[in-house]
């Protein structure tokens, strides 16, 4: 790890600031457990580094009838427990429980998470040239450890975003806050992610002297009830190799606001509209849940290596309707 | 360029120069001279590393020392001593929880964690709780077995 100055500003306008006399070579840090793997394996250098740790208003956490709004900064294991998360929003207690560790969930927060870089084995080795690190073409594609890749496609990088916050986020039509010199704005979190055809180097649309200071959680429909299931190989410590976040609220018996959204299966966490549209409107029978479990990974192009995360990925999807639709498991 | 770090590890204030790059757990090991807090993984998942700063279980090598600037820090070796062993301690060593002892300081410290917030945890409590603390000698059940008879010990002392 190269050596950086690290900066611990008070407040948000202080971060922007930090970060814009940084240049090209300012990099934050929240919880660090993603960004620290990365500079003790040399990914990354940064000249500096802007915690976010001291600025005590990143990790307000409010809700009333309108909705929830959860500060960047709150930490993963505030949101296993807090009771704001209850009826619809129990998704994302339980999508946060799924995340790593309890160690990594004291130190990881909400805006780290959604901002963490891909697991990809190729990016995530320094002695690898890729895309990502501003190499001229994608080793994975080649290579039998597609595991963490996309089923999707990937416009040259097929790395998939391992968020788990991300599907029951965007589920929940989430937005992100953004603060920058000249104010805050506010943005679907559809419009936050971005894939490879944007910036193959990023994940997201934040600017470089931008701070994800929050995400705004609208008030969810009238009975809406969700769930994250979450497909990995160990059921501790482990990213997801598949997972969903589906919900829906029943009215005299049908599915109204379905919410369909999966993750690690896409460069960017992936909204299944497509697969919403069948359910939509009709009752819980068994041949809607499959018809809509095969539209959701219709468009599935699985590279060589990965076509067994389609077969979980359809399986998740109907064990997430069974859930929340309280019906005997497939 | 360094800076002074000043922090509280097991009751006594520690203060040293330290790079902005040094790992919390190089820190307590190497100028605090700790070395109960062990280098495992160093990418936070394996849990060898695993303390206690201001009361939450924390990986130690995915923290800069700089950021725990101030934190009362909980190692093992804060836990008891050779002759006054803490109720976990003492389970582990009388239940032979511990083979190699390389993941002991981090689980105890998780174990520290779980009894302090839950007294009468039950196994899926226990498992959970050190969900982040690999071990490749035991299987982890004569561990699990050490925490439920030490959170036994404790309600026994509790009278």
């Amino acid at each position: 790890m190269k050596p950086f100055a690290f900066h611990e500003p008070q407040s948000v306008a202080g971060a922007i600031e930090a970060l814009e006399a940084g240049r090209e070579n300012a990099r934050l840090i929240a919880g660090g457990s993603d960004l620290l793997g990365q500079l003790k394996d040399d990914l990354v250098h940064y000249e500096r580094l802007v915690s976010l740790g001291a600025i005590e208003g990143m990790r307000e956490f409010h809700g009333d009838q309108s909705g929830l709004r959860i500060g960047a900064g709150a930490t993963l294991a505030r949101l296993e427990h807090d009771p704001l998360l209850t009826g619809p929003y129990s998704i994302l207690a339980e999508a946060a429980r799924g995340i790593a560790t309890p160690e990594i969930r004291n130190q990881g927060t909400v805006g780290g998470n959604l901002c963490q870089r891909p697991r990809c084995l190729h990016y995530r080795s320094s002695w690898i040239s890729c895309l990502k690190k501003g190499g001229a073409d994608c080793p994975a594609v080649e290579s039998s450890h597609q595991q963490y890749l996309s089923v999707f496609g990937g416009a040259g990088c097929f790395s998939v975003h391992a968020s788990d916050l991300a599907p029951p986020l965007l589920a929940l039509h989430a937005s992100a806050v953004v603060a920058a010199k000249g104010g805050e704005r506010t943005i679907p979190l559809s419009e936050f992610f971005a894939g490879p055809e944007q910036d193959v180097r990023r994940e997201n649309t934040l600017s470089r002297n931008e701070v994800l200071t929050a995400v705004v959680v609208p008030a969810a429909p009238e009975g809406w009830r969700g769930a994250y299931l979450k497909f990995r190989e160990r059921n501790a410590g482990d990213f997801p190799l598949v997972s969903v976040a589906f919900g829906c609220s029943l009215v005299e018996g049908k599915m109204q606001n379905v919410r369909m959204v999966l993750g690690a299966v896409s460069p960017v966490p992936r909204p299944c509209p497509e697969a919403e549209a069948v359910l939509e409107g009709q009752r819980p029978d068994p041949e809607f849940l499959e018809a809509a479990a095969n539209a959701a990974f219709a468009p599935a192009t699985p590279l060589p290596h990965n076509g067994f995360k389609v077969e979980i990925g359809r399986a998740l999807v109907l064990r997430a309707m069974s859930q929340v639709l309280e019906l005997d498991d497939h | 360029m360094k800076s002074s770090v000043k922090l509280t590890v097991n009751g006594l204030e520690q203060e040293h120069q330290a790079e902005p790059r040094t790992s919390l757990l190089t820190f307590l090991r190497e100028q605090c001279g700790l070395t109960g807090s062990k280098r495992g993984c160093e990418e936070g998942e394996c849990g060898g590393c695993s303390v206690l700063l201001d009361g939450e279980l924390v990986t130690s090598c995915l923290i800069f020392a700089v950021e725990a600037q101030g934190a009362q820090l909980v190692t093992v070796e804060g836990l008891g001593t050779p002759h006054h062993l803490s109720p976990l301690q003492e389970a582990f060593a009388t239940d032979g929880a511990s083979q190699c002892g390389f993941c002991i300081p981090g689980m105890l410290l998780a174990a520290t964690n779980l009894l302090e917030r839950n007294p009468d945890p039950n196994e899926q409590d226990i498992r959970k709780a050190i969900s982040g603390n690999l071990c490749r000698c035991t299987g982890y059940d004569l561990i699990v077995a050490a925490i439920s008879m030490a959170a036994e010990l404790k309600k026994g002392a509790r009278g």
